[in-house]
C-alpha cells in the first residue's frame, strides 16, 4: 500500500466530512418528519407548526400551503378524531427526501367533511414523503388508505 | 368451492404481479406509468409513481367508462441478493375507484355498487 499523497489525503478527508454531513443530515431529516406525525398530527401540538413547516408548503396536488393553514386541517381532524394515534413504522431517506409508512389508528368521534360520528374506530396505513430544506418541511405527498377508513367505518361496503 | 379459493389465492401469492399487471393492462389499454421518484437507503427503494391511463376495459367488474384515470401509488422495496424480496404499497384506492364512477348515462352498477356509495369528500385531501 502506498502512502496517499497530501492531495489524495485531502481529498479523503472531505469525502468523509461530506458522508458524515450527508449522514448527520438524513438523521436530522428523519427525525423532523417522524415530529411532525408524533407532535403534530397525532400529538395535537399546533405551536411547533412553524418550527416543523417553511413558510409555503407545496402540496402532493400543487397547492401552496402554510403553517396556519396545515395547523387547521389538523384542528378539524382531532375534531372528528380526539385519540388519534400514529405510529412510523419504517423510515427511508436519501438526500433530502424522506418516506415514512405510517400506522395511524383512531376513533371517529366528530363531524368529519359533514359525515357525523360512527363512534368506529379505523386502524389504517399509509406513506408519506417530505423534502426537508433549511431545516423545515417544504413539499409534502401524503399516500393513505382513505378507502379502509371509510370502509372500517362502515360508510361504504366493504369491496 | 373453498378449495377453488385456496387454489386461487395460493396462485395469486405465487404469481401476483402477473395477475395484477393483466388486469391493468386489460382495463387501460393505454396505461402508462412515471416514476417520480426513487429513494434509496440500505436495503430499501422507495418509489413514488402515478399509473395513468383511459379507462376501457372491465376493471374488477366496472365496465369501460372512457375516463381518464390515475392511480398515485407509493411503494417500499427490500432488496436481497440481487431481487426484490418484498414489497409494501401505499395507493390512492379511494381516489381510483371515485375515478371509474360512470356517468349517468352508462352507470350499469347493481345496488351495492360499491361506486355509488362513496361518500362525497371535497377540498381536503391530506391528513
Amino acid at each position: 500500500m502506498t502512502v496517499a499523497s497530501p492531495t489524495r489525503l485531502a481529498w479523503i478527508l472531505q469525502a468523509r466530512r461530506l458522508t458524515r454531513e450527508d449522514n448527520m443530515s438524513i438523521e436530522a431529516n428523519k427525525a423532523l418528519a417522524r415530529r411532525e406525525q408524533e407532535a403534530f398530527w397525532a400529538g395535537g401540538n399546533a405551536a411547533i407548526a412553524e418550527e416543523l413547516f417553511a413558510p409555503h408548503v407545496t402540496e402532493g396536488d400543487g397547492r401552496v400551503v402554510s403553517p396556519a393553514d396545515l395547523t387547521a386541517v389538523m384542528q378539524m381532524q382531532r375534531v372528528a378524531v380526539p385519540d388519534v394515534q400514529i405510529r412510523v413504522e419504517a423510515q427511508v431517506a436519501e438526500g433530502d427526501l424522506v418516506v415514512s409508512r405510517l400506522e395511524i389508528t383512531g376513533t371517529h368521534l366528530g363531524e368529519w367533511q359533514g359525515v357525523p360520528p360512527t363512534g368506529k374506530r379505523f386502524t389504517i396505513s399509509g406513506m408519506v414523503m417530505r423534502r426537508i430544506a433549511g431545516g423545515k418541511i417544504v413539499e409534502r405527498w401524503d399516500n393513505l388508505d382513505w378507502l379502509g377508513v371509510y370502509q372500517q367505518l362502515g360508510l361504504i361496503p366493504a369491496l | 368451492m373453498a378449495s377453488v379459493r385456496r387454489l386461487s389465492s395460493a396462485r395469486r401469492r405465487l404469481c401476483p404481479s402477473r395477475t395484477t399487471f393483466n388486469q391493468f393492462t386489460t382495463a387501460l389499454p393505454d396505461i402508462h406509468v412515471s416514476i417520480h421518484e426513487l429513494i434509496a437507503e440500505g436495503d430499501k427503494v422507495v418509489a413514488r409513481w402515478t399509473m395513468t391511463g383511459t379507462h376501457c376495459g372491465v376493471w374488477d367488474g366496472i365496465p369501460a367508462t372512457g375516463n381518464a384515470v390515475k392511480w398515485d401509488a407509493t411503494d417500499i422495496f427490500t432488496v436481497a441478493n440481487g431481487k426484490i424480496a418484498s414489497l409494501v404499497r401505499a395507493a390512492d384506492n379511494l381516489a381510483w375507484l371515485r375515478q371509474l364512477e360512470a356517468t349517468a348515462t352508462c352507470r350499469t352498477g347493481s345496488s351495492n355498487d360499491v361506486r355509488s356509495s362513496l361518500p362525497s369528500i371535497g377540498g381536503v385531501s391530506h391528513k
